[in-house]
C-alpha cells in the first residue's frame, strides 16, 4: 500500500506516538551493522573462497554437498548468527541485529522505525521489545528448520520476523479500532483518512506472504527473501500480544494506554458489578465511566457502543443533561459505522418521551438522519416514532429552508407510507 | 392480502421512500473535484497493481509447485494419475499465464465494476468520500451499467481529463453510462 501509509492509531493529539523509542532500535540495529561490518566481509570472502575451491576441485556432484557443509562450517558469520546445524539462543536473538548488506539494513530500518513508533503508543517499550525479539527468534528459527536450502551452515539474519512480529502486535490491540492513514496527494482531511484497521492493516502484505512462503518449501526458491520468518514471527507476535493483553487483563473495549491506566486504576469491575445498590446509583457509575473514558479517547468507538446501551436500556434514569453530554460523543461517522446503537438510543428516548439534544440534530447530516430512520423503520418499536424523529431533525433545521422543504416532502411522502396507527405521533 | 403481508408492503413502502430520499441527497451533493477523482484514480491504479503483482508471484509460487507436482506426490499414499500429472507438469507456464492474465482482467473490470453496484464507488473513491451514483435517480448503478462503465473506462482513459473542462465534471466513461461521481461525506 504504498500511497497509504499507517501513521498511528485514531487516538486524540496527546495519545499519539512517539519517536524515541523507534529512532533508539534504528540506531541499535546501525550501530551493530557498523560492528558486524567486517565479520560480513570476512564471510563473503570467505564464501567466495570456498566457491572456488569447490568449482577448482571439480569434486563430484555427490560429495559437493558434504564438502560445502564441511567448508562453510568455519564461516566466520556463524559466530553470530544462528544456522541449522550451528545454532544457539544467543545467535538466534544476535540475529534479529544482524542485516547481510545495507539495502537489507535499510527496508528493515523503515519497518523498525514504523513498528516500534507505532506499538509503543500502546504497549511499554521494553513490552514492544521483548516481542520483537522472542517473535523475531521464533521466526529465524522456524525459518531454519523449514526452509529448503543447499547448506545447513547458511545463516539466518534480520529484523524482519521481528517487525512482522510488531505487526501482529498492533492487530492484536487495535484490530476493533480505525488507523490513521496518510495518502499522499491532497484530501479534505489534508492528506489523511482513517480507516477501520480490520480491513486494510497489512492484509494484503500478510496474504502475500504467505502466498510466496508457500514456495520456500521447494528447492527452487523464488527470491532470497525469508518469507517462513515473516509468516512465523507475524503469528509469533499475534499469539504473544494476546499473552501479553491477557495477563494486563486489558478490556477488549479498551484502545489506548492512558484509557487502560485510568480503568485499571480508577475505575474496577466491582463498581459496575451487580454489587452497588441501588440500581441508578449502579448507572451513574457506568455512565460516568464510559464518559471519563471518552474524555480520555473521544474516538473510541466501543467505549461509545456500551455507552448506547447503557443509554437504551435504562433511558428512564438519565436526565436531559446527560443524555445531551452523551450525545456530543455521536459524531457522523460513528453513526455511519453503527447506525443500530444510535437507532436503539434514540427509538428508547421517544419511548419514553424524553428529546433528542438540539444540538445533536444540528450537527447531524442528512445521510445520517436517512440511516438511522432505515433503523428505525425496521424496528418494530421504533417504526412508532419515525416520523416524529424526521420532525425533530426538520425543526432543528428550519435555518436551512432548502433542506426543509426536502424534509417536508419526506415527512408527507412517509405519512402515505405508514399504516394510520404508526402515524398518531406526526399529529401531536 | 392478510394482515403480516398487508405489514410487509408497508415496511417495504417505507423503505423505499427512505432510499429514495437517500438517493435524491446523493444527487443533489457536489460532484466531485476533478484532482480528487485523479487522485482516486491513482491510488486505485496502485492498488491493481499490486494486486496484479500479487498474483504474478501467486502465479510464480503455483508454476513451483506445478513442476514439483511428482515430488509432492511421491509423498502421497494414494496412485497419481499420471497422465494428468504429466500433462500438468508439461503445460506448467501456459497454465499459470492464462491464470494470472485471467485473474487480472477479473479483477480490473468485475471486481471493481461489483465493488462500484455493491457499495458505491471503488475502494479509493470510497475511502475520499466519493460515490458513483445514477445521475437522473442518484442510485448506485446497476450491476450491468457498472460491469459497462469499467469497460469504458479502459477503452475511453485518454479521455478522463474532460472533467476538468466540464461544468459537470464528468469524463466520457460517465456520459457513456449516465453516471456521475458524487462528494458526499463532509456534505450537510
Amino acid at each position: 500500500m504504498i500511497l497509504m501509509v499507517p501513521i498511528s492509531p485514531e487516538v486524540p493529539v496527546s495519545h499519539k506516538p512517539k519517536w524515541w523509542p523507534s529512532v533508539l532500535m534504528v540506531l541499535t540495529i546501525q550501530l551493530a551493522f557498523v560492528a558486524t561490518y567486517p565479520t560480513l566481509q570476512a564471510d563473503n570472502r570467505y564464501v567466495e573462497s570456498v566457491q572456488f575451491v569447490l568449482e577448482k576441485n571439480m569434486v563430484a556432484e555427490s560429495e559437493v554437498q558434504e564438502q560445502a557443509n564441511a567448508l562453510l562450517s568455519k564461516r566466520p558469520l556463524l559466530k553470530i548468527s544462528p544456522s541449522r546445524a550451528d545454532w544457539d539462543i544467543e545467535r538466534l536473538i544476535y540475529g534479529n541485529f544482524v542485516h547481510g548488506t545495507i539495502t537489507h539494513l535499510a527496508l528493515n530500518t523503515i519497518g523498525i522505525l514504523a513498528g516500534f513508533r507505532i506499538c509503543t503508543s500502546f504497549i511499554p517499550f521494553l513490552c514492544a521489545l521483548s516481542i520483537f525479539l522472542l517473535g523475531g527468534s521464533f521466526g529465524l528459527f522456524a525459518s531454519m528448520f523449514l526452509t529448503k536450502q543447499f547448506s545447513t551452515y547458511i545463516p539466518h539474519v534480520g529484523a524482519s520476523a521481528g517487525i512482522f512480529a510488531l505487526m501482529g502486535t498492533y492487530y492484536v490491540y487495535n484490530f476493533r479500532y480505525r488507523t490513521t492513514y496518510f495518502f499522499w496527494f491532497p484530501s479534505r482531511k489534508a492528506g489523511l483518512t482513517s480507516l477501520r484497521t480490520s480491513w486494510f492493516f497489512f492484509v494484503d502484505v500478510f496474504l502475500l506472504e504467505l502466498i510466496l512462503s508457500t514456495a520456500q518449501f521447494f528447492p527452487e526458491r523464488l527470491d532470497s527473501v525469508d518469507h517462513i520468518a515473516h509468516v512465523v514471527g507475524f503469528v509469533s507476535g499475534l499469539g504473544l500480544a494476546f499473552m501479553l493483553r491477557s495477563a494486563q487483563r486489558w478490556p477488549g473495549f479498551l484502545q489506548t494506554r492512558a484509557e487502560f491506566l485510568y480503568w485499571r486504576f480508577f475505575i474496577t469491575p466491582k463498581t459496575l458489578g451487580q454489587q452497588v445498590k441501588p440500581e441508578a446509583d449502579r448507572l451513574e457509575l457506568m455512565y460516568q465511566a464510559w464518559i471519563d473514558l471518552l474524555q480520555i479517547n473521544r474516538y473510541n468507538d466501543q467505549l461509545k457502543i456500551r455507552l448506547c446501551r447503557t443509554l437504551s436500556s435504562h433511558i428512564k434514569y438519565f436526565s436531559a443533561d446527560k443524555i445531551e453530554n452523551a450525545f456530543r460523543y455521536f459524531g457522523p461517522t460513528f453513526v455511519r459505522i453503527h447506525t443500530h446503537e444510535l437507532g436503539s438510543v434514540v427509538s428508547a428516548l421517544f419511548a419514553n418521551h424524553k428529546k433528542i439534544p438540539q444540538r445533536w440534530l444540528q450537527r447531524c447530516p442528512y445521510d445520517n438522519l436517512i440511516q438511522v430512520a432505515k433503523v428505525l423503520s425496521k424496528d418494530p418499536h421504533g417504526k412508532e416514532y419515525l416520523l416524529e424523529f424526521v420532525n425533530e431533525y426538520k425543526k432543528a433545521q428550519a435555518h436551512r429552508p432548502e433542506l426543509s422543504k426536502k424534509l417536508t416532502v419526506l415527512i408527507d411522502r412517509l405519512v402515505e407510507a405508514l399504516p394510520a396507527h404508526d402515524n398518531k405521533q406526526i399529529s401531536k | 392480502m392478510s394482515e403480516r403481508q398487508q405489514k410487509k408492503a408497508g415496511d417495504d413502502r417505507v423503505h423505499e421512500v427512505l432510499s429514495e430520499a437517500e438517493n435524491f441527497h446523493l444527487r443533489d451533493c457536489p460532484a466531485a473535484d476533478p484532482f480528487q477523482r485523479a487522485g482516486s484514480m491513482l491510488l486505485d491504479f496502485i492498488l491493481a497493481f499490486l494486486l496484479g503483482s500479487g498474483v504474478d508471484h501467486a502465479g510464480n509460487a503455483f508454476y513451483t509447485h506445478l513442476i514439483n507436482l511428482p515430488l509432492t506426490l511421491s509423498f502421497s499414499k494414494s496412485l497419481p494419475d499420471t497422465k494428468l500429472v504429466s500433462f500438468l507438469v508439461e503445460n506448467a507456464g501456459t497454465i499459470t499465464r492464462v491464470a494470472a492474465i485471467g485473474s487480472k482482467i477479473s479483477f480490473l473490470i468485475f471486481a471493481f465494476g461489483w465493488l462500484v453496484n455493491r457499495f458505491g464507488g471503488s475502494p479509493a473513491q470510497l475511502l475520499v468520500g466519493l460515490k458513483v451514483v445514477d445521475e437522473k435517480s442518484g442510485k448506485t448503478l446497476e450491476i450491468n451499467q457498472a460491469l459497462f462503465r469499467q469497460l469504458s473506462l479502459v477503452v475511453t482513459f485518454p479521455l478522463s481529463p474532460l472533467a476538468f473542462f466540464r461544468k459537470d465534471r464528468r469524463t466520457a466513461h460517465d456520459l457513456l453510462t449516465e453516471s456521475s461521481v458524487r462528494k458526499v461525506h463532509g456534505v450537510r
